[in-house]
């Protein structure tokens, strides 16, 4: 297997640093963690659970929210339970939409336990092979330096796999009350109340 | 003799129970709203006043979906979009179904609301949890065996009490033939109200229009979700495979 040197939580710290009003969704597992140790946001709807459902949310959101960028930080097993949602969003083709997998071939929620991308499964290749235009594996920080600008800007929609070490980053406290989560959501995205 | 009893031979006893717990429950309060459903409050009659019908128009009714007495252009859909239109629905999304499929093929038409083919139905669970995230208001359509794939993903609409939409179209339930569409079937109704989702079933075409109204109320004014069953009886898709 193939030895890989960028750490989750740095990589989404680093394409978080320039989100600037993006609205984020995060799949259930590592990536809510990683992503509410950057800081918590209102702009931030975290999953906790509905494995394979992050992709179809923030593509429901992108709909509803044309002019601003809906970017989905997730995992490779949370992609891999939702897979048929790149086919849609490859036939959509959402233009705000892009989706970052944290790819580390494991679950490391539930110890540590392969995905099938440790068994070679090319998430970049079906995301390519399902109409989505632009695409990148992100193996190393240089390519991620050229990539943070392609989830941000361009005609979406994007799809990046960042490949990192299979080591946990520490729990942080991240909000789970989904109620009150996805009503502040809405409130920054929408300025609806109720 | 019952207008059940002859529109559809041995399966007197449960059409009779059925309707006519619809039609109680409708003349207990709820009247069709005649300023925005396309038929009149004076056509209206309850099912045990309805005239019998000859056989030929009859079964042509039961299979598509359309009225088994008058007004044989009449069908529920273009009444449902047109509320979709009034209440701001702009996002739809389904996978193809038979017994939806006017009123798929009705908001397809509609520049106004995003219709989306999903690979799978729970896709469309997301997907309209987001528009709702995102501010705005979808619909979900469905057949009974989509609410299945559904269960998990109806989490994020208990846990987020998120506004929820959805029309559910009847297989495995009224003069099936496949039995691969019975277990589900009979387990739709179950699943959703197991999984918080509250369930009003139309057993009579008219009832629908009337019903999609009550329940979007129901839905995006009090927050909540909430799924309308067209029965199998309205749809009549059984013989398709």
């Amino acid at each position: 297997m193939t030895e890989y040197t960028l750490e989750r939580r740095d990589v989404v710290h680093r394409i978080l640093k320039e989100r600037g009003d993006a609205a984020v969704v995060t799949g259930i597992g590592n990536a809510s963690h990683d992503v509410a140790s950057a800081g918590d946001d209102p702009l931030n709807m975290y999953l906790f659970g509905v494995m394979g459902g992050a992709v179809m949310t923030a593509f429901g959101i992108a709909l509803a929210q044309p002019d601003r960028r809906v970017m989905v930080i997730t995992g490779d097993g949370e992609l891999l339970a939702g897979i048929g949602s790149l086919a849609t969003v490859g036939v959509e083709k959402p233009k705000n939409l892009s989706i970052v997998v944290i790819d580390n071939q494991a679950y490391g929620a539930t110890g540590g336990q392969l995905t099938h991308t440790a068994a070679g499964v090319d998430l970049v290749g079906i995301a390519a092979a399902s109409g989505i235009p632009r695409t990148a594996l992100i193996e190393d920080e240089s390519v991620l330096e050229s990539a943070i600008k392609d989830i941000y800007q361009g005609e979406g929609p994007y799809f990046a796999v960042v490949k990192v070490v299979a080591v946990a980053a520490p729990r942080v406290h991240v909000p789970n009350d989904g109620t009150l989560t996805a009503r502040r959501f809405r409130q920054a995205v929408s300025g609806k109340v109720g | 003799m019952t207008v059940a009893s002859i529109c559809f031979g041995d399966r007197t006893e449960r059409a009779g129970s059925s309707y006519g717990g619809a039609t109680r429950k409708l003349g207990a309060g709820l009247r069709p709203a005649v300023s925005v459903t396309s038929y009149s409050i004076m056509k209206w009659r309850p099912c045990s006043l309805r005239k019998p019908l000859c056989r030929g128009s009859r079964r042509q009714g039961w299979k598509t979906g359309r009225l088994p007495m008058n007004d044989q252009d009449w069908h529920w859909a273009p009444d449902v979009h047109r509320h979709f239109q009034e209440i701001g629905i702009s996002q739809a999304a389904y996978v193809p179904d038979g017994g939806l499929a006017r009123l798929i093929e009705l908001c397809n038409a509609d520049e106004t609301i995003r219709s989306v083919v999903l690979t799978t139905e729970e896709e469309g669970v997301a997907q309209i949890a987001g528009a709702w995230l995102g501010g705005e208001r979808g619909v979900f359509l469905t057949q009974s065996g989509g609410v299945g794939n559904c269960i998990n993903m109806f989490s994020m609409i208990a846990e987020c009490r998120i506004p929820f939409f959805a029309m559910v179209s009847m297989r495995g339930q009224w003069g099936e033939t496949i039995p691969w569409q019975v277990p589900m079937g009979q387990a739709t109704v179950a699943a959703l109200e197991a999984a918080g989702v509250i369930v009003q079933t139309a057993w009579d075409p008219r009832e629908v229009p009337e019903m999609v109204q009550a329940a979007t109320r129901l839905a995006f004014d009090a927050g909540r979700a909430v799924a309308v069953v067209i029965s199998q009886r309205i749809t009549g898709t059984g013989e398709r495979g």
